[in-house]
């Protein structure tokens, strides 16, 4: 989950900002009220379309759980979700006030609208989406809000949009972040007696190396893997202690080693779940060691 | 270049009889054996596994897994090397820091398959 509030930069700006804006609305809607005001206000539209390196569902799992917008929009310390209607505090107690108007988990969409805010705007609405792009996810938030004041539009227009463009900024820093952390690394020592592949008849040994280079590629793409390396059935042994050596040649065992992959994976579970996907195992018997690889300061 | 993978076994019980001391001083020379093959272009990666993890087991689609069990054959790590040939890969083996240990051990020098490069 993450954790990381804004830089307060950002948000001392925002309310700096909006409470300036606040003010100047407040005198020029005074004017304003003089004049027969216009039925239809022109709305603006502020459209976005963010990549982040992470899967969709990643992405979603955080800005789809509509109660903990706190954790990713700068600035909000608490949200509260009852039914549709929600209300995010900020940092210095202002309340926003939302309606949900809708939710569809399938598509990863969810629309809003917001009753009260802490700017001079009005009829202020947005639909958030998050959609699948190779490995990687776009969020497309399209926002539209009329203005109170008019005049206020060369400052008011560019904060807004500062503002989101930050939000989706630290959206994307936190959850990039937040894998690579959350990921670790494991070797999973592949096993045989010899080279099980040269027993099998000569078609399907063609056969087993492009099914498994399959399983590698794609779990190469998925980022679930970071090498796969096969070793020949040849080399050496040495064999040392106090300086001084003996060595001789490689020998088969029962045991060999024939190669290894590097699993990037959220815990063993996760790695043993990879490694028994395995296409290997269908036409063959392998025994495989998962092992956690440990972080030496100054080795790996 | 061509590409070994060394995986190291160490004999008895891996600087389990090493005082703290002698301890941060292996892995000081592990260090200075890695930053120098590194400076000269001889090392991809030097990858040290942890005393846990899983066994699996299968075949014909079957899969069993259990508990990981350290035996004498528990690979301790692996270092990735690039060497002209055999006999150089052996040579930057030797010089492996583990040798000076009085427990000592054993590496295997493998040169990387290409099968599943396709």
């Amino acid at each position: 989950m993450i954790k990381n509030k804004a830089p307060s930069f950002i948000l001392g700006l925002f309310m700096t900002c909006s409470a300036q804006l606040s003010v100047e609305a407040a005198s020029t809607q005074k004017e304003n009220e003089l004049k027969p005001r216009n039925k239809i206000q022109k709305m603006t539209k502020l459209n976005y379309d963010f990549k982040i390196n992470a899967s969709a569902d990643a992405v979603w799992k955080i800005v789809g759980d509509l109660a903990a917008c706190d954790q990713w929009v700068p600035g909000v310390t608490s949200t509260v979700l009852e039914g549709n209607n929600r209300t995010c505090t900020t940092v210095d107690g202002t309340e926003i006030k939302e309606v949900i108007t809708l939710l569809y988990e399938e598509k990863r969409l969810f629309s809003y609208k917001q009753l009260q805010v802490p700017l001079p705007i009005t009829a202020s609405e947005g639909t958030f989406q998050v959609i699948e792009d190779g490995h990687q996810s776009r969020i497309i938030w399209n926002v539209k809000f009329s203005l109170l004041a008019p005049s206020t539009s060369k400052k008011l227009v560019p904060m807004i949009d500062g503002y989101y463009k930050q939000t989706l900024e630290h959206l994307k820093r936190s959850i990039e972040n937040n894998n690579s952390v959350a990921m670790k690394e494991y070797v999973a020592l592949i096993k045989a007696e010899g080279n099980p592949i040269t027993r099998l008849p000569q078609e399907d040994q063609m056969k087993h190396i492009q099914k498994v280079g399959g399983f590698i590629e794609k779990m190469m793409k998925e980022g679930k893997m970071k090498a796969a390396e096969p070793l020949e059935m040849e080399g050496a042994v040495i064999h040392g202690k106090n300086g001084s050596f003996t060595d001789g040649p490689f020998v088969e065992t029962k045991e060999t080693i024939a190669g290894y992959y590097i699993i990037t994976a959220h815990d063993l579970r996760e790695a043993i779940d990879i490694v028994k996907a395995d296409p290997r195992f269908e036409d063959a018997t392998w025994e495989m060691e998962i092992r956690p690889v440990m972080k030496v300061e100054g080795i790996n | 270049m061509k590409e070994f993978i060394t995986l190291a076994y160490p004999d008895g019980t891996h600087l389990g009889k090493l005082s703290t001391k002698e301890k941060q001083q292996h892995i000081d020379d592990v260090m200075a054996y890695l930053e120098d093959l590194d400076r000269q272009g001889k090392i991809k990666s030097a990858e040290p596994l942890a005393d846990i993890g899983r066994q699996i087991i299968g075949k014909k689609g079957e899969i069993t897994d259990g508990p990981f069990v350290e035996t004498k054959e528990t690979v301790a790590g692996f270092f990735h090397i690039l060497a002209k040939d055999m006999e150089k890969a052996i040579s930057i083996a030797k010089a492996n820091p583990m040798f000076n240990l009085e427990e000592g051990g054993r590496l295997e020098v493998r040169p990387m398959g290409i099968i599943n490069k396709i």
